[in-house]
């Protein structure tokens, strides 16, 4: 249900903010190579890690100036697990994953967490699903206990599943159908991007197609939570206001006797831009303006080149004095917002670049300009200038990103799971300080490519569509 | 079914998923089944924080806190939206948008270079009620921050071409708000609770972000920007004596004055219950919003109606997620909220669900702001929401800048502070007595405004009868049911009163001219034959129509624009009352198809628009619904034509008297100038919101 708590407050914020939210739709983590990263010079926080019997991971880091415990546990288990015919099942499940268990009956885990002044929800990427809650320190074993029951026995009826399909389906409508760019957003962070033969892990969408939703079934369910929401497949993140015996005591009273699943199969992504070049037009009657959208085949976040790709993105798209702010929208008044995302993944991700285009101005002009920027880097390189600036948000993210106890928890899953070790959190600045202008040079010539990319161009009104969830 | 992984290999293995219910489950460590009690509990106390007042008025609040080496400065200065005049509102908006693009030492993109290199953020904002300038920064570079604070504060340049630029983007971004639903319901909630002459009624629109000069921007800033009123809170790892010493010497000299709030007019008395329906064509869910008026900030009820709203719908434990959401699946979320500006604030909630389930929501939405008046709160419901609103006390101190944002409130309305310090002794103070009857002092669904952003052809049924209905387009323009609905009787169209004859056009974009088109109508028979010629750098377009010269019965279209695999092309015929026939499209259209539609009497195929409006009785005020089916997409559309006003134009083709038409409801809102002399042939086609137009050359119809 991410997202869910704000998403009914239709603030009146200004318009900049209504895009800007667009840019961080749940299926794309934005450019911040910062908040979920770590830095060696502040930010930096001590924490223990062990693993149960069971195999469930576990990540304690105590800190007794904090007001508050977060519980947030990652389960290996995102949309690129689907099979074919299956998308969109992994958010179903994330959502069924509230409907109760052996010891919790439906809507009390949000009773439970709420009542006791706490905070909680989960969101689900094509890579990982996360549950978290942030609780008053005294309340750090309720948090626990639900988890540990969620995780030993799930409770989920042919009715509850029916609803939870028809919410899923109401949020597709919100984000996508209902919503400027939604379908856009999705060609190119899904799939135009990839290519389906090859890579269906990340050739649909997380939010799944309605065909697919509708056509869940309860073994379904027990089969995916018998393959993925096993301790094994998970790892545990307690951070804040504790003790860490007590916690330590906890964890082993009630996950200790969870068992053991099956290790998950391996999931397949080769050669996922093989088919690249792409080029369509999608018709949005939801957007009032054109808007173009670039994909380029990229890396996974492990790879030595991620560094050097996240700081080209905060060179071309992060803030007023990026590149493309600075050439699209300032001298040539041609975007209303244009973004550069860094959407690395677990398996190979993708460089993103984005142009909403003012009143009047053709999406083609867009990609001509940000065709433009990009020959510019790989011709001329980046500055001293702009290094020490990307460097210098990098920290400031890393470090405002771990104010809290939530942003702490977030920083050591991220860690572990795109990196292999919390002990990443410690090495964000460095994996960003050792890139030089001519790593950025570099991967800007051998990724960003017009062979190697999808484009999109965003056409307000209507006209039919390729119908896509595969 | 419950899934242990216990219990599932045997499940699996025999497909009887089912048999998992109620096993018994045995665990290797005794398993905890019920919730656990709370462990010891850690004393938490709001953090203490330096206040003082410089010589010029300007009141400064520093805020040493947090566990991460970061500050934030926020300047609040009395005076946001709520000061646009209404034929100006979005001044401080844009205002506060220059206001970081240029200062006397500093261009626009030093300003940004310099607070992006050191990783921080300068923004200035305007809200309802406060123009804000927020600088942050980690402490090691937080001298940077507080001097770049300062230079927007004090020396401002408004340059010109920034001013353009942010008239740009604020016209641009009005124009992507409206296809936001939910912010397209969000401000006509406002327009109707608070009405046009209180300043929170009113919205920038096209018109008023125009009128607006750069020399009003700098009165803006010189009526509002300065240390008279105004209150600096600095949050973070800071040292307050050395903070203390920095703010005396980079504001102490500023120049004071006068400021304080606004005074507000009263907004309008509500004596029903009323729909404002705003159509959006196409809509795949109905966004509602549902409320009133509510409290003035220091009304003594606000703690009762905060608690209030928790029940209704402050979170997911909250009646209106429960049952809009976990019972009945109609939506993705489902909330309400009490707002707390300067003067009254609003009471409303707000859902977006599925079109079929429009009346249904409608009839809870009521039903549940009845409850809160006719029953108590059960204890269990109040408890759960005290303890939410006081338990999650601590979560809301974990960073400076959260703490910050309670005591801006609190100082900027001038609210106790006790209110904010001892917040969680307030909330569990209220009792289900007070709830109640602060909800039947407060709450009335029997006055209550309900916005409903949706397809009307999908949704109004549903409403009707249930409330009196009133229209809107998404511009929050009114319309009327017919205009809504496209009106039940066929329209009789007369095209006797068409002449025959041809007219040639220049297509321009931003005023240079791209392409031309040559339209031309014969008569052969008892039909009239029209066709169109369009050469331009998108390709060329070719359509022939054949209609009805007494009734404008659609006979034919056969269409052809571009070449290649991008052509699209149509052969059209209307039988018996459908129309068949090809349509050639592009792959990622869709490709070929056989077309079979119905055709209702009254209904035009695509390009009869402008010669329809040829023919019909044009003059101040006039509104037409003109129905035809968008062949592509195989769907009815309506359009609305209205005339808004009687200009001159000058176009190559010479000068002339025309009707100003704007038609909304296409794929792009039009303005069409046709001729005031009958028939109304179009003299000049305008894009609206973008620069392309199409003006007359040449014509030889008499």
């Amino acid at each position: 249900m991410h997202r869910s708590f704000t998403g009914g407050k239709a603030a009146a914020a200004g318009t900049a903010a209504l895009l800007a939210s667009l840019f961080l739709a749940p299926d794309a983590q934005a450019a911040q190579a910062g908040p979920t990263n770590g830095a060696t010079d502040g930010g930096t926080f001590e924490f223990t890690e062990y693993h149960l019997d069971n195999g469930l991971h576990v990540i304690l880091a105590p800190d007794p100036g904090s007001t508050a415990v977060a519980v947030n546990l990652w389960y290996n288990a995102g949309s690129r697990h689907e099979p074919p015919g299956r998308s969109g099942f992994a958010h179903l499940f994330e959502h069924l994953m509230f409907q109760g268990s052996e010891n919790v009956a439906r809507g009390e885990h949000f009773q439970f967490v709420e009542r006791a002044g706490g905070n909680l929800n989960a969101s689900i990427t094509q890579d990982r699903t996360n549950y978290f809650q942030t609780v008053p320190p005294e309340r750090m074993n309720l948090a626990l206990w639900l988890e540990s029951d969620r995780m030993r026995s799930l409770s989920v009826t042919e009715e509850n599943m029916a609803r939870e399909v028809d919410v899923v389906i109401e949020e597709r409508r919100q984000v996508v159908d209902n919503s400027p760019y939604g379908t856009s957003n999705l060609q190119a962070a899904f799939y135009a991007a990839y290519d389906s033969a090859s890579c269906f892990a990340y050739a649909h969408s997380v939010i799944g197609s309605v065909e697919d939703l509708r056509a869940a079934e309860l073994e379904d369910v027990q089969r995916f939570f018998d393959t993925y929401y096993a301790p094994n497949n998970a790892t545990l993140t307690v951070v804040g206001a504790f003790d860490e015996a007590v916690a330590r005591e906890l964890i082993q009273e009630y996950f200790g006797g969870i068992p053991r699943g099956t290790e998950p199969a391996e999931v397949m992504c080769e050669e996922p831009f093989s088919h690249l070049p792409v080029e369509m037009e999608v018709f949005d009657g939801n957007a009032q303006l054109e808007a173009v959208w670039i994909s380029y085949g990229a890396v996974e976040r492990r790879h030595p080149d991620a560094a050097a790709l996240n700081v080209l993105a905060q060179i071309l798209g992060s803030g007023e004095s990026s590149r493309l702010h600075q050439r699209l929208v300032r001298q040539e008044q041609a975007a209303l917002q244009s973004a550069a995302l860094s959407n690395l993944r677990l398996g190979p991700g993708l460089i993103q670049l984005i142009g909403i285009a003012n009143q009047g101005v053709e999406a083609e002009r867009l990609l001509e300009l940000l065709d433009e920027e990009v020959d510019r880097i790989v011709a001329d390189g980046v500055t001293d200038q702009e290094l020490e600036r990307a460097r210098n948000q990098v920290r400031a993210g890393t470090i405002l990103g771990r104010q809290t106890v939530m942003g702490r928890a977030e920083a050591l899953q991220t860690a572990n799971h795109f990196y292999g070790s919390p002990q990443a959190v410690h090495t964000t600045v460095e994996r960003v300080e050792a890139v030089t202008a001519e790593d950025v040079r570099r991967v800007a010539s051998t990724y960003l490519t017009r062979d190697n990319r999808a484009v999109i161009f965003t056409r307000p009104g209507t006209g039919q569509n390729q119908e896509d969830d595969r | 079914m419950t899934l242990s992984h216990r219990t599932t290999t045997a499940a699996a293995a025999t497909g009887a998923v089912l048999l998992a219910l109620g096993m018994g489950v045995q665990s290797v460590s005794a398993q905890v089944t019920s919730p656990p009690p709370p462990l010891e509990e850690r004393p938490i106390e709001f953090p203490d924080f330096r206040e003082l007042t410089l010589e010029n008025g300007l009141r400064v609040v520093i805020l040493p806190y947090g566990t991460q080496p970061v500050m934030s400065a926020n300047l609040y200065l009395p005076g946001g939206g709520a000061l646009d005049p209404a034929e100006r509102a979005g001044l401080a908006s844009m205002t506060a948008s220059v206001l970081t693009r240029g200062t006397e030492s500093r261009s626009a993109e030093e300003i940004s270079a310099t607070i992006e290199g050191v990783g921080g953020s300068l923004n200035a904002s305007a809200g309802q009620d406060f123009l804000t300038i927020s600088a942050s920064a980690l402490v090691d570079h937080m001298d940077v921050a507080l001097e770049l604070l300062q230079d927007v504060a004090f020396n401002a340049t408004f340059p010109e071409d920034e001013v353009e630029l942010t008239r740009r983007q604020t016209l641009s971004g009005l124009q992507a708000q409206l296809g936001q639903p939910q912010a397209v319901a969000q401000q006509r909630f406002n327009a109707v609770v608070y009405g046009e002459n209180h300043p929170y009624g009113r919205a920038a629109i096209p018109a008023t972000v125009e009128a607006i000069t750069r020399d009003e921007l700098v009165a803006f800033r010189d009526e509002v920007v300065h240390a008279g009123g105004a209150l600096l809170l600095i949050a973070g790892l800071v040292d307050p004596d050395a903070m203390e010493a920095r703010v005396r010497e980079l504001f102490g000299g500023w120049q004071g004055g006068e400021r304080t709030l606004p005074s507000f007019v009263s907004p309008p008395e509500r004596d029903e219950a009323r729909i404002y329906f705003v159509h959006r064509p196409g809509s795949v869910q109905s966004v509602f919003g549902v409320g009133h008026l509510g409290v003035t900030p220091d009304h003594p009820d606000y703690f009762a109606l905060t608690v209030m709203n928790r029940v209704l719908g402050g979170g997911a434990d909250a009646r209106l997620f429960q049952i809009l959401r976990e019972e009945r699946g109609w939506t993705y979320g489902a909330f309400s909220q009490i707002t707390r500006p300067a003067d009254v604030g609003v009471i409303r909630a707000i859902t977006e669900v599925r079109t079929d389930v429009s009346d249904s929501t409608f009839v809870e939405l009521i039903h549940q702001f009845d409850r809160l008046r006719d029953e108590p709160v059960p204890a269990e419901e109040l408890d759960a929401a005290r303890n939410y609103l006081a338990g999650s006390f601590p979560l809301r101190l974990e960073t400076a800048g959260q703490v910050a944002g309670q005591l801006a409130q609190s100082l900027l309305l001038g609210l106790p502070l006790d209110d904010v310090t001892r917040f969680p002794d307030r909330i569990r103070a209220v009792t289900a007595e007070d709830v109640q009857r602060a909800a039947r002092t407060h709450v009335h669904p029997d006055r209550a405004a309900i916005i409903v952003v949706g397809d009307a052809e999908e949704v109004l049924e549903q409403l009707e009868g249930r409330a009196p209905i009133q229209f809107f387009d998404v511009r929050g323009e009114p319309l009327t049911r017919e205009q809504v609905m496209g009106s039940g009787e066929p329209v009789a169209w007369d095209a006797s009163r068409l002449r025959e004859g041809m007219r040639r056009y220049d297509l321009y974009l931003q005023d240079n001219p791209l392409g031309a088109a040559e339209y031309t109508l014969t008569r052969e028979g008892d039909q009239w034959v029209s066709t169109v010629v369009i050469q331009s750098p998108a390709g060329s377009q070719e359509t022939e129509l054949r209609f009805s010269a007494t009734d404008f019965a659609p006979i034919s279209l056969s269409q052809q624009m571009g070449q290649g695999p991008a052509a699209v092309q149509a052969n059209l015929t209307v039988q018996d009352g459908r129309v068949l026939g090809q349509i050639q499209l592009p792959d990622q259209m869709g490709g070929d198809r056989e077309l079979d539609e119905a055709l209702d009497p009254g209904v035009l195929l695509p390009g009869m628009e402008e010669l329809a409006l040829a023919v019909a009785d044009l003059e101040e005020g006039a509104s037409f619904t003109l129905r035809y089916l968008d062949v592509i997409q195989g769907s009815r559309r309506t359009i609305e034509a209205r005339v808004t006003g009687r200009e001159e134009i000058q176009v190559p083709g010479g000068t002339f008297d025309t009707w100003r038409v704007e038609l909304t409801g296409g794929d792009v809102p039009l303005v069409l100038y046709l001729k005031v002399e009958a028939p109304h042939l179009l003299i000049r086609q305008e894009f609206v919101g973008q620069p392309i137009r199409l003006d007359l050359t040449a014509m030889d119809t008499p």
